[in-house]
């Protein structure tokens, strides 16, 4: 505000205005009329300054803290004039339409541009006339001259000529009158109405709606009448048929009911319910309701047949085939690859760490890594290790102690000592850790389940009848007692009644018994295949019979197959642990062992990564060919079988195994003629233990004996059980090696390291004395020799370095914090969920605007009432003068009268006195 | 320092004992600073055939990783061990494989030179790509770095799961620091073996799915190779 008191104020505004010159003598003159837009600007001026100068106009808000540079809204206001504002607004939207507001009619003018003063009047013309453009362009839907087609039910009309079919029936038909018939209207009158479909009936009601129709209605009802004729004749003969349908089933009753029960015994509760004896075929006829009534009861108590799926055609059966298979190849890859099962993985989804490595991982997640990565050895490792390493050290430290005296850890120094050339014993330490089990061959009776019962002599009566009903063996004793009688070619039959009588649905132990049943299975095969005189042919028809109850029950299989294999285990460990070379020890693998083996190749997939119970058995066969040393050719030849099963389990996957190749080629240095004479002098580096010792030297084939055989299939059992094998076997086996050496060549082609693998091999395969060998194994060699240059030949022109670590480089993990985006103010609590903020903020812009409205609206109503008040003092005040009027004329009225009526009464009394 | 001579002896004699001699050479060179000339050529002349089948092979890696573990050794040197070991892998039993696999990472880890032997960027192909001299006894002289390990990596299809993923190490990215070797020396087949056994079957375990009951599944393979009667 200005300072100085109110007077002073007042002058200099006024003196700044330029209204404080004082009228001159001289001048007034001069100036006698000031116009009156002059006066107008002086009156505004002065109102001006009057407003500037009243206090009492405004209103000021008094600031606490005052920081300098803000501009807040609200600190001073004039109240007054605001209110003077808004009354007269409301003057003119309010009151107007208040006083419209029982009005109707009147024109608006919706002109476009006509209340924007902004426009010129070109501008108006301009943008008038676009509009118009663009309604006339919107509105074309029923524009004929347009291309758009008129349709009647989706049929274009243009193309439905009027004359097009139509016959010109209408002559023919004179009877009508001109009427249209139906046939008329559906080819002329833009295909009738649709009502083709609903007929005869409808057309009573069309004909009333039409007075057109009202004649033919006569025809029509005849044709209903015939109609419906029709369809009873229909019915009539459709009833009669099923009748006789049904008598002639009635007559063949008989025979289908004997039929019925002649049919074998099918298992099942209703089978052993029902009578066992077929009735009499023609039953007297008193009894005959009664029977009747009884397979009527019987009917009604059997089983129902259930819906099923509709019967698939063939191709849709064909296609689920192939959709089947291609969904076990695709799991058996996930498999070999060692990756989870898909529904396994959506399940681990979560726990798994799925998110790719980036560059702000902190390298603090490692644990779970190990976990993840290789289970097996992570698991398996941190147990075992603490376990072993507390043994070894203990063992290691004595060792370093004593080791300079030569005296080691018990297990190995008496093969290290055999094996004075350097040639040393496997590491197992694992029969000295264990000196409370029996060594020897106790391990034997446990896989041979127990074989004291002797073995059937082979039945004289040839299969009599062979009973329906087993009983459900617990031990594999008790089902030596049910096969004792049985001809070997029987079993699988009595093996399919058993899992027909204990069909789990029937019987709720009857899944515990199934799975005994398992287990025997699996004893009996291993006794089956026992060593003097194995039945392979039984073998082979147990096996579905396995397979079917392995597959009913996989998880108590695996584990009965795993307690088989580490039961080998055992015994291997103990072969081990008399010596290696001793010859009474059993370290290579027997008949029921190779058989087992190979059931598991045929039950379980091999070509899995991780497998309960293939991952074992690999790993058993692995100890086998790596830790069993040579001792004579059964050794030789159960390796080689090894071998084959190694084979054939990675025939799929083509998985690597190194002792396999390693007993190959050592097999080829035992069996064939060469002229190495020491192990320094062998190419490569494959061990070679048993290279030219006092054991494996006599395997050797000799020219002479050799010269004219050839080479077979070896022979299992004979060359795992026979007890002098000639030279035949002999050859049979190094043609075995050769054979398996080359498809092996062709297994691993593809493996990096092919080349550092076979080269070693095909030197030896070189050296060896081609001329002393039969000439049928000579040429095998050739061809082996060859095959095995050709694909080496190629390994070697395709051989590119590694290039392991062409993934894109890893960011460097950045360490900067990750900043909140939320300020810290105590002030004002700002939600850090952006959305809720914003929610919250627009919750508090309604309630502020909300506030406002009301507020106007009270406003609103306070400024009608002001209104209203206003019209009535008006109207009262009118009515008030009115009446006063009225009153005063009727008063000066009735003054007049009692004026004349005294005037009347003086006369008279005048008259009277006179 | 009276059995010096003994243990050089010993040592010089190679195998078993030889590797037992090791590491009382060892500590005599270091508590007793015994001067040993061309230790690393000897040290390289223990890896032949049949050195990851004995008994006592991890007792050897604990020294050799221990031997290695110098940075300032010459990256020929070292390769040359890593190549020849991975060369011997190829006929190793799995456990002995385990092994190399975290000794080998460990190795290329502390030499970043070696790098070379698992990812080359050169174009030659066939013959030439392997400058490896089998033969050359002095590790220094066998150009190991010119090759690649493929033979380590042909691991990668190992027939037992644990070697195989184990070897997949190489083709991912080089972030771990180390391993601890401890975690992988003390295999044998029978813990490998109690591993897999101990494993509890949770989960059905797969059954070969082309199998038909209907039809005998034939051990088609054996059959061809064995008179099965």
């Amino acid at each position: 505000m200005a300072k100085g008191s109110q007077l002073k104020q007042l002058k200099t505004a006024l003196h700044s205005a330029g209204l404080t010159q004082q009228p001159q003598g001289g001048k007034k003159r001069k100036r006698a009329a000031p116009t009156e837009r002059d006066k107008e600007k002086k009156a505004t001026k002065l109102k001006d300054i009057q407003q500037k100068l009243n206090p009492f106009d405004v209103k000021v808000t008094k600031l606490k803290h005052d920081v300098g540079g803000r501009r807040i809204i609200g600190t001073t206001g004039r109240p007054a004039q605001s209110k003077q504002a808004g009354i007269e607004q409301r003057k003119k939207t309010l009151l107007k339409e208040f006083e419209e507001r029982d009005r109707s009619g009147g024109i608006v003018d919706r002109r476009f541009g006509e209340n924007d003063p902004t426009m010129s009047i070109e501008e108006r013309m301009l943008e008038r006339f676009t509009r118009e453009r663009q309604r006339a362009s919107k509105g074309t839907a029923f524009n004929l001259e347009d291309e758009d087609e008129l349709t009647h039910y989706g049929q274009s009309l243009s193309k439905l000529d009027d004359f097009d079919n139509v016959g010109l029936g209408l002559d023919d038909e004179d009877e009508d009158d001109g009427l249209l018939d139906r046939r008329t209207v559906e080819k002329s009158h833009f295909g009738g109405f649709g009502d083709e479909g609903e007929e005869d009936g409808e057309d009573e009601d069309e004909d009333e709606d039409e007075p057109a129709r009202k004649k033919s209605k006569a025809e029509v009802m005849a044709e209903v009448i015939a109609k419906s004729k029709q369809h009873k004749m229909l019915r009539q003969t459709q009833q009669e048929e099923d009748e006789n349908l049904r008598h002639e089933l009635d007559n063949e009753l008989d025979s289908i009911r004997s039929l019925l029960f002649a049919a074998p015994p099918v298992p099942g509760p209703s089978t052993e319910n029902e009578a066992p004896a077929p009735p009499p075929a023609v039953p007297l006829p008193g009894d005959q309701d009664k029977e009747y009534d009884q397979y009527v009861r019987e009917l009604a108590l059997d089983r129902r047949a259930k819906p099923k799926d509709r019967t698939k055609t063939e191709e849709e059966l064909a296609l689920e085939e192939k959709e089947a298979l291609e969904k076990a190849e695709r799991r058996r890859r996930r498999r070999m690859n060692g990756e989870e099962s898909e529904s396994e993985d959506e399940r681990k989804g979560k726990r798994k760490q799925t998110r790719p490595r980036g560059g702000d991982d902190l390298d603090d997640d490692f644990v779970e890594e190990e976990g993840g990565g290789w289970v097996g050895l992570g698991v398996g490792l941190a147990e075992d290790a603490t376990v072993r390493s507390e043994d070894d050290e203990e063992s290691e430290e004595e060792g370093d102690e004593s080791g300079a005296e030569g005296s080691d850890d018990s297990d190995g120094d008496e093969s290290d000592e055999e094996g004075e050339d350097g040639s040393v014993a496997e590491e197992f330490e694992s029969a000295s850790e264990e000196p409370g089990e029996e060594s020897g061959e106790e391990g034997e009776e446990e896989t041979l389940v127990k074989s004291s019962r002797k073995r059937p002599t082979k039945p004289s009566v040839p299969a009599k009848e062979l009973p329906y009903t087993f009983p459900c063996p617990e031990t594999h004793e008790e089902f030596l007692e049910i096969v004792e009688d049985i001809d070997d070619s029987d079993v699988p039959t009595v093996l399919k009644r058993i899992r027909t009588l204990y069909h789990p649905s029937l019987a709720e132990e009857n899944k515990f018994k199934l799975q005994g049943l398992n287990d025997i299975l699996i004893d009996h095969i291993l006794y089956v295949t026992s060593p003097p005189t194995p039945r392979f042919t039984l073998l082979t028809s147990l096996v579905p019979h396995l397979a079917a109850l392995t597959k009913s029950y996989p998880i108590q299989s695996a584990e009965s197959f795993v307690e088989k294999l580490s039961l080998m285990h055992k015994n291997l460990k103990r072969g081990l642990s008399k010596g290696a070379l001793d010859p009474e020890a059993k370290t290579w693998p027997g008949l029921q062992e190779l058989s087992l083996l190979r059931l598991i190749g045929q039950i379980w997939p091999t070509s899995d990564m991780n497998h309960h119970v293939v991952s074992p058995a690999r790993l058993l066969m692995g100890a086998y060919l790596g830790l069993g040393r040579v001792r004579s050719l059964q050794d030789i030849a159960s390796g080689l079988f090894l071998c084959s099963l190694f084979l054939h389990y990675e025939k799929m996957s083509k998985r690597f195994v190194p002792e396999a190749v390693n007993v190959l080629v050592n097999s080829t240095l035992h069996l064939a003629p060469h002229p190495y004479t020491d192990v320094a002098a062998l190419p490569g580096n494959f061990p070679a233990q048993d290279f030219r010792t006092a054991l494996t030297l006599p395997l050797g084939i000799s020219a002479k004996k050799a010269k004219k055989l050839s080479a077979n299939k070896p022979d299992l059992t004979n060359c795992l059980c026979g007890k002098s094998l000639g030279e035949q076997t002999k050859v049979d086996l190094l043609g075995l090696t050769w054979e398996l050496l080359g498809r092996f060549a062709d297994l691993y082609k593809g493996l990096d390291g092919f080349i550092e693998l076979f080269t070693p091999i095909q030197e030896t395969l070189a050296a060896v004395k081609d001329n002393s060998l039969p000439p049928d194994l000579s040429t095998r060699l050739q061809s082996l020799r060859d095959s095995l240059g050709r694909l080496l030949k190629f390994a070697t022109q395709s051989r590119r370095p590694l290039r392991l670590q062409a993934h894109k480089p890893i960011p460097i993990p950045t360490y900067i914090p990750k900043f909140e985006q939320t300020s810290s103010n105590y002030l004002r609590n700002r939600d850090p969920d952006h959305e809720r903020n914003e929610a919250a903020k627009l919750r508090a812009q309604i309630k502020q605007e909300r506030k406002g409205a009301i507020r106007e609206l009270r406003k609103d109503a306070r400024f009608l009432a002001a209104e209203q008040q206003k019209k009535q003092k008006q109207k009262d005040r009118a009515y008030n003068d009115r009446m006063k009027r009225v009153f005063g004329s009727i008063e000066s009225e009735r003054a007049e009268e009692k004026a004349m009526e005294r005037e009347k009464m003086k006369d008279k009394r005048r008259a009277g006195r006179k | 320092m009276l059995i010096m001579d003994w243990v050089s002896s010993a040592v010089d004699h190679g195998s078993t004992i030889g590797l037992l001699a090791l590491n009382a050479l060892f500590m005599l060179m270091k508590d007793y600073n015994l001067d040993y000339p061309s230790f690393y050529t000897r040290l390289y002349s223990f890896l032949e055939r049949d050195m990851l089948h004995l008994k006592h092979r991890a007792r050897f890696f604990r020294l050799t990783e221990l031997f290695l573990s110098s940075t300032h050794l010459p990256a020929n040197l070292v390769a040359s061990f890593v190549k020849r070991l991975s060369r011997l892998s190829l006929t190793a039993p799995p456990a002995a494989v385990i092994m190399l696999i975290p000794f080998t990472y460990n190795m290329l880890r502390r030499h970043p030179a070696l790098m070379a032997m698992i990812h080359r960027t050169d174009d030659d192909a066939g013959v030439e790509c392997d400058g490896f001299l089998v033969a050359e006894p002095n590790p220094t002289l066998t150009n190991a770095l010119e090759s690649s390990l493929w033979e380590l990596y042909s691991h990668r299809q190992h027939y037992h799961a644990s070697v195989s993923t184990l070897a997949k190490i190489f083709e991912e990215a080089f972030t771990r620091p180390s391993y601890a070797m401890e975690d992988f020396l003390d295999h044998t087949y029978s813990t490998l073996f109690d591993t897999e056994v101990k494993r509890k079957i949770r989960k059905a375990p797969a059954i070969a799915s082309v199998l038909e009951f209907s039809q005998v599944p034939e051990g088609d393979e054996m059959r061809e190779l064995w008179t099965i009667a």
